[in-house]
């Protein structure tokens, strides 16, 4: 890039710029004039020196051919000394017609031989002498030269003279010149200069009030003129653009005002939706909770086999009823923005292993076989999310794919596609063998209150909201959902989810060294759990065979016994056509080739197998289904370990609940939902202190000391359950004594309730309405819970 | 023209003393002022014994100040009148008083070179002195003849009289 010079150039005042025009004008005017005068007066000198000198010549010629012709040497010496007068005279010599010298003279002592040499012309210019050759006539005719030099440092003087005069005239001129245009410059550049500041300070202040004073100068006048009218204008038009601004910011403030009106309105309308659910949830369940717990307790009572059947079926259909309310809450949740999801660590496999246990009972009443797959399996999937939202996703589709599947299984596979530092892609794939989706119908499903046709719903019941909810949930989580089926053979549902790692790792537990190289049989009916197991199994270095039946197994085991390699454990799957488990086992352990083979049965929870049953078929462990691959690991590792002959059966006992006692508190306004948690508590052996409010609870804390627990219902009147645990927790702080849990009760299925709860110092939440199993499993985990002199130590701090 | 270059540098003894005394007469024509009317010639007479031989013609039908030189002998002092110069032998020098006498105002020049002759009234005398020629000059006598002798010539004289 090139930028014009003179724009860098060194910024300079007009009044320093016009002297340095000045200057170099006058300087180089009075060096040219200096030159010429000096050197036309040298010249002039010079040649008026010669003349001078040729005529003074001539006039001593005369004089000279006197002496010359009447030949007296003596006058003519005479002659020339009369020339020390005129001292720049350096050598004088008179030459006869011979050309010999005559008469001479010299000024100095010593002169140069080339100053004795006469010039061949009349007279000739050196540098330092001019010499002047005069020819002496007599009666016209030449008798003689009279030669001289003039010596021309008096010349060279006079001209030093002149050029130090010269000199100090320019540099008086120069001065004077200097002075004089200073004063024109001042009244010329002063209004200039006063314009300038005055433009930098309108600039600076932006006042355009300010005027510039006329000038004598017409330019300057002018300049000033225009410069007053440009800042009229701008004046004025500053003054109509702030009279613009003043309206618009009127408007704007007008139209903010408006807009701060309609967004509290929408506000206060979203907070109304919000309010309204839950006041709608928590009025809906509360005469729920009342209607089902009663009905339970109806249920546990003696009954006839009609009322039975009659009393079973208000039961489901007010779970279904609570089922209903639960996906309008969450969808309505969805559709106003409020769904906010968790971020906790959790384990996938946990998780889904969870899930898929809950339908262990409804799986085993249609026959079904349930399976689950981790790839890679025997780990853990320590990842970060919501896992409440997550476990909703999982039993929406579990629930669906049985639901709409007859015979056959229901799948889920989980895959950890690819994992970085920080985050995993997680694939889960949920197969069942169901009745299938018609490919038109692959959109439609996930849209609100659509099932595969109008008639299933109708056959299957449902709202048709879960994989609405699941695929927001999902879609919330950033991963994706998708569906795969063929009609009559099955569906497949796709969910990819990218989830950030948590902070444990996902390694898995070491296997025991005793594993490697345990010949395993695997018995199952089923080709997928057979393929899982086989998958687990060789994952912990096993080597493991697979038998589709009794009759394939007992085989296996026969040759395995003669080729000296026995199987040293045997699975077995309970349930299988022709030959079953029992059977089986029963056939192996009458094999006394075949008894040091240690067995175990996968079976259903809920098969109540009589106990000599088990201990004939000489069964060492019996592991529910589905399997869960920490069970696997921990009932081989004992399989292993324990020897045959000592064997005493380890039968999974029934649930016999041990009685709990102590006095609970529960504040609860709801008369029917006090009689429920009366006969709740009553059925698991506790008695019962009632409040009626939060204040009535406080009170009754402060008396009596020997509460178990409190159940709290959130919403009550005069003190609502959050203050009243707020103020118990402050008696706690000041009385000391034992540690008191609190347990919330609440109609309100928002996240954040729960979140609420916690924070005022509830130590657990019971969402309403809760069955018997639900409240008894919540009364064990706090009443004669090992950590609650922990926590009762950390409340005394 | 030589001859009278000659003269001017040469030393009496070796060359003719006559013909430098020639070269003076010459030298003293071209010095000398007459009065207006004298005519384009100029009569150089010799009067008495000529010593001069053709030195003395050399200088006849020489010009000087524009003027033509003509030698002329006179024996008599009659004759004397025509001369616009006259120079006196020493032959004849007794009789001065009388030739100075005759002359009288004439603008005719006297030239002598008997010792103290320009004392007596000659105009330009011409001697001997350390080998080389002299001459005095006698000043009142010239201007009496109405005779303006030139500075130059004067400068040179080894005494003017006046």
């Amino acid at each position: 890039m090139t930028v014009k010079p003179t724009s860098y150039t060194k910024q300079t005042t007009l009044n320093q710029r016009l002297l340095r025009i000045s200057r170099l004008t006058l300087g180089s005017i009075l060096t040219i004039a200096a030159i010429v005068l000096i050197i036309s007066s040298f010249s002039l000198n010079l040649f008026s020196l010669v003349n001078s000198n040729q005529t003074k010549a001539e006039a001593f010629t005369e004089n000279i051919a006197a002496s010359l012709v009447f030949n007296d040497a003596n006058s003519a010496q005479e002659l020339l000394d009369s020339l020390a007068s005129s001292n720049d005279i350096s050598v004088a010599i008179i030459f006869n017609d011979k050309a010999e010298r005559f008469a001479y003279y010299q000024y100095q002592h010593s002169v140069t031989k080339e100053l004795l040499i006469p010039p061949s012309k009349d007279y000739t210019i050196g540098l330092t002498h001019i010499k002047i050759n005069q020819p002496i006539y007599f009666q016209q005719k030449i008798h003689g030269n009279f030669y001289f030099a003039v010596d021309l440092s008096s010349l060279y003087w006079q001209t030093a003279w002149l050029m130090i005069v010269i000199l100090v005239t320019s540099l008086l001129a120069l001065l004077a010149s200097n002075l004089m245009l200073q004063r024109l410059n001042t009244a010329v550049l002063i209004p200039l200069s006063k314009l300038s500041q005055l433009i930098q300070k309108v600039s600076e202040k932006n006042d355009y009030t300010i005027r510039a004073e006329s000038s004598h100068i017409t330019e300057i006048d002018t300049l000033a003129t225009g410069f007053n009218l440009m800042l009229e204008q701008i004046g004025e038009r500053d003054k109509n653009l702030a009279t613009q601004r003043d309206q618009l910011e009127i408007e704007v403030a007008a139209r903010t005002t408006e807009l701060l009106a309609a967004k509290d309105a929408a506000e206060k309308a979203s907070h109304a939706k919000s309010e309204f659910l839950a006041t709608m949830s928590h009025e809906i369940r509360t005469p729920l909770n009342g209607v089902l717990g009663m009905n339970e307790l109806l249920l546990n009572s003696e009954l006839n086999a009609q009322q039975k059947i009659w009393t079973e079926s208000v039961q489901t259909s007010g779970q279904h009823l609570l089922s209903v309310i639960n996906d309008i809450l969450d969808f309505s949740k969805i559709e106003s923005g409020h769904m906010q999801l968790e971020s906790v660590d959790f384990d996938l496999v946990d998780l889904i292993e969870d899930a898929m246990a809950m339908f262990a009972q409804q799986a085993k009443h249609k026959e079904l076989e349930m399976a689950t797959q981790f790839t890679p399996p025997n780990k853990p999937f320590h990842l970060r999310g919501d896992p409440f939202r997550l476990r909703q996703i999982v039993i929406n589709l579990v629930s669906n794919a049985i639901k709409f599947t007859q015979q056959g299984e229901v799948i889920i596979r989980t895959t950890l596609q690819s994992e970085t530092d920080k985050k995993a892609n997680i694939h889960l794939l949920i197969e069942d063998t169901g009745i299938g989706i018609a490919p038109e119908a692959y959109k439609t499903i996930f849209e609100h209150f659509a099932q595969a046709d109008a008639k299933t719903t109708r056959k299957f019941g449902g709202t048709g909201l879960g994989l609405t909810i699941s695929k927001h949930l999902i879609e919330l989580m950033g991963g994706k959902i998708r569906v795969e089926s063929t009609l009559g053979k099955g569906t497949k549902f796709y969910i990819d989810l990218q989830l950030v790692k948590a902070k444990r790792p996902f390694v898995s537990e070491p296997t025991p060294d005793v594993f490697d190289g345990i010949r395993v049989l695997v018995v199952d009916d089923n080709q997928t759990n057979r393929e899982i197991v086989l998958h687990q199994l060789e994952n912990w270095n096993m080597s493991v065979f697979c038998a589709p039946n009794g009759e394939e197994a007992l085989y296996l085991m026969n040759q395995s016994v003669e080729e000296n390699k026995p199987f040293q454990i045997v699975i077995l799957d309970m349930h299988m056509p022709g030959m079953d488990g029992l059977e089986l086992a029963r056939t192996i352990q009458s094999n006394p080739k075949l008894t040091n083979t240690r067995l175990m049965m996968l079976t259903s929870t809920f098969v109540n197998t009589e106990q000599h049953i088990i201990q004939e078929s000489g069964m060492i462990r019996f592991v529910n289904k589905p399997i869960r691959q920490k069970d696997l690991l921990k009932v081989i590792s004992d399989l292993l370990s324990i020897s045959t002959s000592s064997d005493t059966p380890k039968i999974k006992a029934k649930i016999t609940t041990p009685k709990m006692t102590g006095t609970v508190l529960v504040a609860e306004d709801n008369i029917v939902n006090q009689q429920v948690a009366r006969a709740m508590l009553a059925k698991l052996g506790l008695q019962m202190v009632l409040a009626n409010n939060g204040q009535e609870a406080i009170s009754l804390v402060k008396t009596n000391n020997n509460f178990e627990l409190i159940l709290m219902d959130c919403q009550m009147p005069i003190i609502d359950g959050y203050e009243a645990t707020i103020a118990i927790r402050q008696l706690a702080t000041k009385q000391g004594g034992k540690y008191l849990p609190i347990v919330a009760l609440t109609a309100n299925a928002m996240s954040d309730d729960r979140q609420k709860c916690l924070d005022v110092g509830m130590d657990d939440f019971l969402s309403k309405p809760f069955t018997l199993a639900q409240l008894e499993a919540m009364l064990k985990r706090w009443i004669n819970h090992p950590n609650k002199n922990d926590k009762n130590q950390e409340s005394q701090k | 023209m030589s001859l009278l270059l000659n003269t001017t540098y040469a030393k009496a003894d070796a060359l003719p003393e006559f013909r430098l005394k020639a070269a003076f007469i010459y030298n003293f024509i071209a010095y000398t002022e007459w009065p207006n009317g004298i005519g384009s010639d100029i009569n150089l007479c010799v009067y008495g014994e000529n010593s001069f031989g053709h030195e003395i013609s050399a200088l006849d039908g020489r010009n000087v100040n524009d003027h033509l030189i003509k030698i002329q002998n006179k024996n008599h002092i009659e004759d004397l009148l025509d001369c616009q110069v006259i120079f006196i032998a020493d032959s004849v020098i007794e009789n001065l008083p009388s030739i100075l006498g005759s002359l009288d105002t004439r603008p005719i020049l006297t030239i002598a070179d008997s010792k103290n002759a320009a004392n007596e009234g000659v105009a330009l005398n011409m001697g001997i002195a350390k080998n080389k020629i002299i001459f005095e000059a006698n000043l009142k006598a010239a201007r009496r003849a109405g005779l303006t002798l030139s500075a130059r010539l004067l400068r040179l004289a080894t005494k003017v009289y006046q």
